[in-house]
């Protein structure tokens, strides 16, 4: 293939300026595709590092540290703030239910996406009101609809409640927020419902990749609906599946308005998750250094995750 | 060779304009503002700005921005204050960034966490104790640190018992129990009325509300954290058990949802007339009387109950801080002398109906103070002098704080009440969390 370079546009001609050759020399480099991609991507480079590499750097370093907030005496420790976790009946609680909230949602957010997919695809009539519909949980600021959520899980004047009171699921109010186990499933619903379309709306972007025949012949040869999903559907969309499931995992590993909001990581603290634990002790509480370690607990699993995407998306794009 | 567009500009012009451009900006954005005051007090044109709390009252922002605009006029600027409810964690943001506000106000024990990044103010903080009978010994444990004042003790929030006089009437009880016994007595007989019960919020989705509470049911039964030396851990006691049993009690004889309310949900039920008595400063009272007048009338206030140790109540304190990266020290220095003057203060705790209730002696008789003009409120003069900051009997420090923030007192008690745990079990919890914070 042959590229053409366009060195003048169409339109009236205008005397060539001349440089200066001193000029011209320091400045040719930049007519190079090399350096001039380097010198394009430099200042991406230069925001991510200030914003992701310096803040990770500095997260490491507190946590080999005892540096509090507003404290100008700091010593090194090692690995002391790491061990002393280890032996935090609060941290492993909080361990756990950062595994559980995530597990949790992410595989509920998969199926109710794959579901909420399958039937928009299906949808002919006003296809672009409901999709757009089905977006809104998750374009709504969350920090917004929790506050709404929080309302409808308020102790006394839960519409939830009010619903099973009035189909006789309950006599009195549910706790959503005052026990233990109401509480994380009243903080993982909320997540569902805000990562679910999510899902949805990428999967149906996957679903337009399916080819038509094949589920036609699949029709053809007596395959049922779960069939064709199962044997046809599926396999095509595994890629997509993969890659949005490690992202969810990603976002959901790291979230935190939704249990901060509503309930500050309580009851007794089994809400608690990696990132409202680390902020509560290392902003609220002003042990940074305890707090950068806490958070940084989570790194390995995300590293993991990320390196699985990329391996997966490389995987695809070949 | 380099590429032309439609304006004969070339990709290396385009490039080194976009670059020069980048520099321009960049170098605006860290150069000084030049309007640093370093003598006197006037601001020379410039603003002072600061990070306040968000109260439950909104004439409170107002009018301590309007007396602080008041001020700004005859120094020669401005002075912007950001009310925000997050406004602890900006303050953190600011103090270890050694960047942005000029002034904050702190929350708790937060001077003495930030006391090296705090200008000092002893002198300003005497002249005013001084002129005004004297400062409460709980503002001294809230802001001096070292032997230095590192903030002005503005106010504290003054957390009371709000009740129904109404309701109490019905099961044959017109004045508010004094001790924590009675309070449970009151709780069952309205709990076997099937009247509205009693409902003091325990869980952590209300911190302060439930700190309160925790803390000064715990000192009122002479129990304790920690020892006098701030270090020895005293929490497992005879007299934590007594408080324990106590919370159990009433936890029995109260309304479920205790365990679920957050700092606003024991407020929204109150109003709602769903429950009897909570705990909360007395913005309930001021929103009863616009959204529910009936509430409004048949409620009142009340400190919070005595026990085998007497009257002991945890303090919220709000204090007002410089931060030491500010380049208007002096400026800001004499507003806060502005804000504290009678004048200024006097207003602020008028209409704050004790939500902010100053820590000098010389306000208690004042005829003007909400204690001593609203019948309502009669029974909370002078409340300051049975106040502690967490951590209390040792002092206020960085660690007392820190156990405040994790909610250790608060979840002793929560844990037992939620039946996840025996008293003994929860103490000894308690305690691991506490040796941790404290070393000892």
């Amino acid at each position: 293939m042959t590229v053409r370079t366009v060195d003048r546009v169409v339109g009236p001609r205008r005397p060539a300026r001349p440089s200066p050759p001193a000029a011209r020399e320091r400045w040719s480099f930049l007519d190079r595709e090399t350096p001039l991609g380097y010198l394009l991507v430099l200042p991406m480079a230069v925001v991510v590092l200030g914003l992701v590499g310096y803040p990770l750097v500095l997260t490491v370093w507190f946590s080999l540290t005892d540096k509090s907030l507003g404290s100008d005496t700091v010593s090194f420790v090692g690995l002391t703030n790491y061990l002393e976790l280890l032996d935090d009946p609060v941290f492993a609680r909080t361990m756990w239910n950062t595994f559980n909230y995530t597990v949790t949602a992410v595989l509920a957010k998969l199926v109710l996406g794959l579901v909420m997919a399958l039937a928009l695809n299906e949808v002919r009539r006003f296809r672009r009101f409901f999709r757009a519909a089905f977006l809104l949980p998750w374009v709504v600021p969350s920090s917004l609809s929790v506050l709404a959520w929080m309302w409808m899980f308020q102790a006394d004047f839960s519409v939830l409640t009010y619903l099973g009171r009035q189909v006789g699921l309950v006599d009195g109010n549910i706790p959503w927020l005052g026990e233990a186990g109401w509480a994380m499933a009243a903080v993982q619903t909320v997540n569902i419902w805000r990562g679910a379309p999510f899902f949805g709306i990428i999967i149906l972007a996957g679903l337009a990749t399916v080819p038509k025949e094949l589920v036609e012949a699949a029709v053809v040869d007596g395959a049922s609906a779960w069939q064709r999903l199962r044997y046809v559907i599926l396999p095509h969309l595994t890629p997509i599946l993969v890659v949005v499931t490690l992202f969810s995992f990603v976002q959901t590993l790291g979230d935190f308005q939704i249990v901060w909001i509503l309930t500050n990581g309580g009851p007794v603290n089994s809400t608690h998750l990696i990132s409202t634990l680390a902020f509560r002790t290392g902003i609220r509480g002003a042990d940074i250094a305890s707090g950068s370690a806490i958070s940084f607990f989570v790194f390995p699993a995300l590293a993991a995750i990320i390196a699985l995407q990329l391996t997966v998306m490389r995987r695809k794009a070949k | 060779m380099a590429h032309l567009s439609r304006t004969g500009l070339t990709r290396r012009h385009a490039l080194s304009l976009g670059l020069g451009a980048g520099l321009t900006v960049a170098l605006a954005a860290c150069g000084e503002d030049g309007t640093s005051t370093a003598g006197g007090t006037s601001l020379g044109g410039a603003s002072l700005t600061g990070l306040m709390r968000a109260s439950f009252i909104p004439a409170i922002h107002e009018l301590q921005q309007k007396q602080a605009t008041a001020w700004a006029d005859s120094h020669d600027g401005a002075v912007e204050l950001t009310f925000a409810k997050e406004w602890r964690e900006q303050i953190a943001a600011v103090v270890e960034s050694r960047a942005g506000e000029d002034l904050g106000e702190l929350f708790a024990n937060q001077a003495h966490i930030y006391a090296d990044r705090l200008v000092d103010l002893t002198d300003l903080c005497e002249s005013i104790g001084e002129a005004n009978g004297g400062w409460y010994d709980v503002a001294r444990a809230a802001c001096v640190v070292d032997g230095r004042w590192r903030a002005v003790p503005r106010a504290y929030t003054a957390h009371v018992m709000n009740w129904r006089t109404d309701l109490f009437a019905q099961v044959g009880i017109t004045e508010f129990p004094k001790t924590w016994t009675g309070l449970v007595e009151a709780a069952t007989r309205l709990r076997d009325a099937k009247l509205p019960r009693v409902a003091l919020t325990m869980s952590q989705a209300g911190p302060n509300d439930s700190a309160s509470v925790a803390y000064s049911l715990l000192w009122s039964y002479g129990a304790a954290e920690v020892e006098k030396d701030g270090k020895t851990v005293a929490i497992n006691s005879a007299e934590t058990r007594a408080a324990i049993k106590v919370m159990q009690d009433l936890a029995a004889a109260s309304a479920p949802e205790i365990s679920s309310y957050d700092e606003g949900g024991n407020n929204t039920s109150f109003l709602a007339g769903k429950i009897a008595v909570t705990q909360n400063a007395t913005s309930i009272w001021y929103t009863a009387q616009k959204q529910a007048p009936d509430v409004a009338k048949n409620m009142s206030h009340a400190r919070y109950p005595e026990g085998p140790a007497g009257h002991q109540q945890l303090v919220e304190m709000n204090s007002l801080a410089i931060f030491s990266h500010s380049k208007r020290i002096e400026p800001a220095k004499n507003l806060f002398g502005h804000l504290m003057d009678k004048a200024q203060l006097g207003k602020l705790a008028e209409i704050a109906l004790t939500y902010y209730t100053p820590l000098l002696k010389g306000y208690d008789d004042l005829p003007t103070m909400p204690w001593n003009s609203e019948a309502k409120l009669k029974g909370l003069k002078g409340l300051a002098a049975g106040g502690h900051m967490p951590g209390w009997p040792g002092p206020a420090s960085r660690q007392s704080a820190q156990a405040y923030n994790n909610q250790t007192i608060v979840n002793m008690f929560a844990r037992v009440i939620s039946g996840k745990a025996s008293a003994e079990e929860s103490i000894r919890v308690a305690e691991g969390e506490l040796k941790k914070v404290y070393g000892g």
